[in-house]
């Protein structure tokens, strides 16, 4: 891991313009991600994660969905600047992401040799049989056995974890700095996904990839990540690296968070702690701290005000009036 | 996928059996032909003989038993009306109707495949509720209606083009045209709601995400996953066509298959009808089994599932 910082995020706001409402999925986030470096974006369903994930690679559902404000800055260039023609380039080969579904993210009707040739042949120029090649050669870094033969299946004659590693061979085939990773384990078995864990490693050792892992699993990230960011209701409440959330969290959801993990020191006859309520509404949305409904450390000012983002270390920042 | 077809062309003798057996007691259940020829002076010899020389005097069984035999040998049996084989008067009527229900199957397969996908890609623009009004539209009018009109408008009061006759290409323009427009709106509505699913699956997203321009994400991603569903109901329309056909043939007096079936119908001349009849199920048999075969190209699931 260097010093190097590929991508920066800052204020960045996402909005879906609807009939009835604007909803503000993404509403001022920032964060950055170093050159080799893993930073995890957890947060409950429907908190921005995916949507966030989505901005950076500018695909999100017209015409509703629109990057209203902000910026993101990949290798000096601000990508929300950029023109459609401009920003395909970027997209699966200097950014690439990997989504939840294994089982529906591969076209059911070409060979999976087909689709990773397809993005190599579009961003690296090369001839046939250096295609062939390089696919290959992404399949081995995804470690798919049997490569050779693995070219003319379908994604129907694969389980769902060899598709899984399909879909990250399609990532990786033209070498990205950075790889967006939506819950690429939430499909998979308990199993299957630490191995695909492991792999994910093993490959950003080799590769230097930059990864943003979107997950909803504190386990998963205490596993994957040198860093996380909390969300919560379309805003980051808390980021810092992965050793100090865990040992010394300061936001009242991000305690909340790690507690409802389970864990094998606990005794088994605890009850799993877990969040009462629901996430708010993003079209309709409390005064002061979003959390402010489900805390159980609530002041009067939480629903008054919005907290401010507080630096608390090396690192670490949490939006919160107890922290004040 | 050899075995598949070769089980497939038996289902199809088979369903012609049936089908010959069917029409064979059909046209029978219309009255009897001689009914129609003789005149009121004609004695009761004079009928007997009529029955006799048509073969009208044996029993059914025997009457289907050389109907076969006569197909086995490529003969349809004599047209009572003309007196001609019925061989030689569908071989005569037939490239009409082909030239006809083909160009209109075509131009009306591939118009329906590339407004529904436009429709779909720009989803409730002004081209897509054309698109919509038009489905609409077309389904509510009647073929024959719509055929009418536009001799009226085209022939009649613009005079750009001809009515009836076969001579020229501009006389395809009127038939074609009409039986293209009766066979868009359904395919035009399926592919367009097929499109609709397959842009809004997690693989066409993946497409975007490696960064393909939208040309190939639509037209190589999305457009073979969408066309699965059409195609079945391709094979199906192409009954359609030869109903459509048999209508607009009357309309256009083109002198094809269609026209010819209804007037042999009126006249009951059974051996016609049945020849026609036979010819038509066989030929939407096989476009079925095309269908299927495209199908399985298409959808390698299916490829697999077969060999």
């Amino acid at each position: 891991m260097s010093n190097n910082i590929i991508l920066q995020v800052e204020d960045l706001h996402t909005a879906f313009f609807t009939r009835k409402a604007v909803i503000r999925a993404v509403d001022g986030v920032s964060f950055f991600v170093r050159e080799g470096e893993t930073l995890g974006i957890v947060g409950e369903s429907g908190c921005g994660k995916t949507v966030t994930g989505l901005s950076l690679m500018r695909l999100l559902p017209e015409p509703s969905g629109r990057i209203i404000g902000g910026k993101i800055i990949f290798d000096g260039r601000n990508l929300v600047e950029l023109d459609k023609q401009q920003m395909r380039a970027y997209r699966g080969k200097m950014i690439s992401m990997i989504l939840q579904d294994p089982m529906t993210s591969l076209n059911p009707v070409y060979t999976i040799g087909d689709q990773i040739s397809e993005s190599v042949k579009l961003h690296q120029g090369l001839p046939d049989d250096m295609v062939e090649k390089e696919v290959i050669s992404a399949l081995r870094l995804l470690k798919i056995p049997a490569p050779e033969q693995r070219l003319n299946d379908y994604p129907f004659q694969l389980s769902g974890g060899m598709r899984q590693r399909v879909v990250g061979a399609i990532a990786m085939s033209c070498h990205p700095r950075l790889l967006i990773a939506d819950e690429p384990t939430t499909a998979l078995d308990a199993t299957i996904q630490a191995q695909y864990i492991a792999l994910f490693k093993d490959i950003q050792q080799k590769t230097n990839v930059g990864i943003i892992f979107i997950t909803h699993d504190f386990g998963v990230v205490a596993n994957m990540c040198q860093r996380v960011a909390v969300m919560y209701a379309g805003k980051i409440v808390e980021t810092a690296p992965t050793s100090v959330i865990f040992k010394a969290p300061r936001h009242p959801y991000t305690a909340a968070l790690i507690n409802s993990v389970p864990r094998l020191d606990r005794s088994k006859d605890d009850r799993l702690d877990s969040i009462e309520g629901q996430p708010p509404s993003m079209a309709n949305l409390p005064p002061g701290c979003r959390f402010a409904p489900r805390c159980t450390v609530v002041q009067d000012i939480c629903r008054k005000q919005e907290p401010p983002e507080v630096k608390v270390g090396d690192e670490h920042s949490v939006s919160c009036w107890r922290v004040n | 996928m050899v075995r598949f077809i070769i089980i497939r062309l038996l289902q199809t003798i088979v369903a012609l059996l049936g089908i010959s057996l069917l029409i064979f007691l059909l046209v029978r259940a219309t009255g009897n032909p001689i009914d129609l020829m003789r005149n009121p002076s004609s004695s009761e010899a004079d009928i007997i003989n009529l029955k006799a020389q048509f073969g009208f005097d044996k029993p059914y069984p025997e009457q289907y038993w050389l109907f076969m035999k006569g197909i086995v040998h490529g003969d349809l049996g004599k047209s009572i009306l003309r007196g001609k084989p019925v061989t030689d008067m569908i071989l005569q009527a037939a490239p009409n109707s082909i030239r006809l229900g083909l160009t209109a199957f075509i131009i009306g397969m591939v118009t329906a495949t590339l407004l529904g996908v436009l429709a779909a890609v720009r989803r409730d623009s002004w081209l897509d509720n054309v698109v919509k009004f038009l489905a609409v539209l077309g389904q509510a009018l009647p073929g024959f209606w719509l055929a009418i009109m536009s001799i009226w408008v085209f022939s009649v009061y613009w005079h750009i083009l001809p009515a009836f006759g076969t001579s020229g290409p501009a006389n395809y323009v009127l038939p074609v045209g009409c039986l293209a427009f009766f066979l868009l709106p359904g395919m035009m509505r399926l592919v367009r709601s097929s499109m609709l699913d397959v842009l809004d699956s997690e693989y066409i997203k993946l497409a975007r995400i490696k960064g393909l321009p939208e040309r190939v994400v639509i037209w190589k991603h999305a457009l073979r996953n969408a066309l699965i569903a059409p195609l079945t109901v391709a094979g199906m329309l192409f009954a359609n066509i030869i109903t459509g056909a048999v209508i607009l043939e009357n309309v256009f007096a083109w002198p094809g298959l269609g026209k010819m079936s209804v007037d042999s119908m009126i006249a009951r001349d059974f051996p016609v009808v049945q020849g026609i009849t036979l010819l038509v199920a066989a030929l939407v048999l096989m476009v079925n089994l095309l269908v299927d075969i495209t199908y399985a190209y298409v959808d390698p699931q299916i490829r697999y599932q077969n060999t």
